[in-house]
Parts: structure tokens; C-alpha cells; sequence
């Protein structure tokens, strides 16, 4: 239990924010980024994190405990996770290509030059937000990059009108990835162009998991498309009021961000 | 992560306070989730939640996607969940 709470006490410690600068080429970071910061979690030591729920079945808020099941990470025979996310070709075996998406070549540094980049950057940079065009509805990380397409994973309910009713289908408007941070000078890269796709098919879904309330979304771009700093969908209608209170079934036992 | 913002991304700093079973549907099989200090607000579903190791830099690791909220917290997927969504999907 100690060991347990210490290891969480450390993930907490140093999760999130941490200020490492280190330099990386414009034409090189957003792939770098997404192939360092996206990989597999590493499967935790062999401690078996304690139980953190009651003895009994217990409702509590939204989400339902479940008790009677022991809590451990699963698969334990799994050898020790570190298996990115990212595809291993052709990306890595590949120069950096101008039609990649995040590829920030055109950013206001003069090509070759070497800036310093934060570790918040490079999460921010792989960070979008899902835009209803009723208003922000949710948000996603792009977890694969490829020469011509990316992907991301969010919440599956988000996709699901029976969970939150926040959307329908596809609504997804707009990706907003988040490339204008500021840069460590001050100065807003918000000058960046941006892309947009204008075809509901750009939009795929790789895979859905209700239960685990994980989807994983393939934007796709044409092989012109490169740098699309915002993506836009057409063909989708958002629905709006996204509330728990709209869940017809009532089964939906959290409170859906 | 927050990524709600109109213009950029915002990073903050999150304690993890336990790992729970929980469910988002009374249908739906237990997952683990991480439970946060925090709550999170409209918008953040499918944030990421990320650890870092301040011995690489390379390994930074995303850990959690945010779910909902229960009891005035934010749970996030855990990892495990993660890695067996990710591996159906990336072939090992």
C-alpha cells in the first residue's frame, strides 16, 4: 500500500508541467513530438495498486463502483509496455515530409533554425479540440502521425448520442490543433496558416469502445494538405445542450465532460 | 490538458488521488480510472493526462484520457485501458 501510494505521489509529482527545454529543429519537432510524447504507457511494476473501493457496491455520484472486482492492471503477463503509439513506417524510416500534418515548416522561424521548444509545447502541440458548431463540445490527442493523415484519440462519448447527447455521429467541426503557443520569446505563432478539410470523409473512425469510453478518430488529408492547423468538416451537425440531463436511457452514470 | 481554450492549449499540474473501477454506463464492464484532485469542466472530455520523467525527455507518457466526473473529480481513463484500446488498433 505504502509502495502504492508513494508510486501515485510520484506520478503526480512529476505529471504534467515539468520545464525541460531542449532544442529541436522546426522541420523536425512535430513528428519527434508525437512519436515522444504518445507512446504506450508503460505497464506499471508489479505492485498492485489497493483496492480503492468500498466493500460494498456502491453508487457514488456518477460514476458506479464495482467493487467485487479486484483492482490490478491488467494482462500482469504482459512483457513491459513501451511500444509506441505511432505507426513504425513509414514515419520513421522517412525524411520529414512537407505534407506531413503538424509539420510546422512554415512557422515564423527562418528554416534550420534551431529554437528551443518546451516539454508543454510539444503536448500542447499534439493536443486538439473538437469544435461543434454550436461551440467546444471536446477535446483529443493525436496519438499517430502519418504522411498524410493523423489520429486521435478522445472519449468515446463524445461520438455516442445515447451517452451524452452531446453529439451525433460525426459532428465533429472543427480540430483545432494547438500550434499558436506562444513562443518562448513571447512572441505568438498564431501566423501560422491554417488548413481546412471540407469533406466528411476526411473523418473516419478507427475504432469505437463504449465501455472503455475510448474512440480513436483518422482525420485524413489530401496530399496537399499539409499544416492543417485548423481542420474543419463540413456535412455535420452538432447537436447542442450537451448534458447528462439528455441521456434518454439513463444509464449513462457519469457526468460527461 | 486543456485544450477548451478559443486560442491555445493550457498545461497544469494534477495529483492523481486513487485509481477506481467505474463504469460509464450501467451496462458497460469496469475500467480503471484515475481519479483527480480536480474537476474537470465542459470541453475537456478526451484531454490527455500526461506523466512525465524528468530523466527523459523522450518519455513523456500520455496515461489518461478524460471521462467524466464523479464526485466532484475528474476521472480519466487509466493507462492499462489505454494500452489495451491502443494495441487492438497499433499492431505490436
Amino acid at each position: 500500500m505504502k509502495t502504492f501510494v508513494a508510486s501515485i505521489t510520484m506520478i503526480a509529482t512529476v505529471c504534467m508541467v515539468a520545464v525541460l527545454i531542449f532544442d529541436v529543429r522546426p522541420s523536425e519537432w512535430t513528428r519527434a513530438d508525437v512519436e515522444s510524447v504518445f507512446r504506450l504507457p508503460n505497464k506499471p511494476s508489479n505492485e498492485t495498486p489497493a483496492p480503492a473501493v468500498s466493500d460494498s457496491d456502491e453508487q457514488f455520484g456518477d460514476l458506479q463502483r464495482t467493487s467485487k472486482e479486484p483492482i490490478r492492471w491488467r494482462s500482469p503477463a504482459q512483457p513491459e509496455h513501451n511500444i509506441e503509439w505511432t505507426s513504425p513506417s513509414p514515419l520513421r524510416t522517412q525524411r520529414p515530409s512537407r505534407n506531413l500534418p503538424l509539420d510546422d515548416s512554415a512557422s515564423t522561424e527562418s528554416p534550420g533554425h534551431s529554437i528551443q521548444w518546451t516539454l508543454e509545447r510539444r503536448i500542447a502541440a499534439a493536443s486538439v479540440r473538437l469544435e461543434s458548431a454550436d461551440g467546444i463540445v471536446g477535446s483529443g490527442v493525436i496519438v499517430t502521425v502519418r504522411p498524410h493523415s493523423f489520429e486521435i484519440l478522445t472519449a468515446d462519448h463524445l461520438l455516442s448520442p445515447t451517452a451524452s447527447g452531446r453529439l451525433s455521429g460525426w459532428n465533429v467541426t472543427h480540430l483545432v490543433l494547438n500550434q499558436d503557443q506562444s513562443e518562448p520569446n513571447g512572441t505568438n505563432n498564431s501566423t501560422v496558416p491554417g488548413m481546412k478539410w471540407t469533406t466528411s470523409r476526411s473523418l473516419a473512425v478507427v475504432r469505437r469502445d463504449t465501455a472503455a469510453d475510448l474512440s480513436l478518430l483518422r482525420v485524413s488529408s489530401s496530399a496537399a494538405a499539409d499544416r492543417p492547423i485548423a481542420i474543419s468538416i463540413s456535412g455535420l451537425e452538432a447537436r447542442s445542450n450537451p448534458s447528462i440531463e439528455s441521456n434518454p436511457t439513463g444509464s449513462l452514470v457519469g457526468q460527461q465532460v | 490538458m486543456d485544450t477548451t481554450g478559443i486560442r491555445s492549449a493550457e498545461i497544469g499540474s494534477a495529483f492523481v488521488e486513487s485509481i477506481e473501477m467505474g463504469r460509464p454506463t450501467l451496462a458497460a464492464a469496469a475500467n480503471q480510472y484515475l481519479r483527480l484532485a480536480v474537476r474537470s469542466k465542459p470541453g475537456m472530455s478526451g484531454s490527455g493526462l500526461f506523466v512525465h520523467d524528468e530523466t527523459s525527455v523522450a518519455s513523456t507518457r500520455l496515461i489518461g484520457i478524460a471521462s467524466g466526473n464523479s464526485n466532484d473529480r475528474a476521472h480519466y481513463v487509466a493507462p492499462t485501458v489505454l494500452y489495451e484500446f491502443m494495441s487492438s488498433v497499433v499492431p505490436r
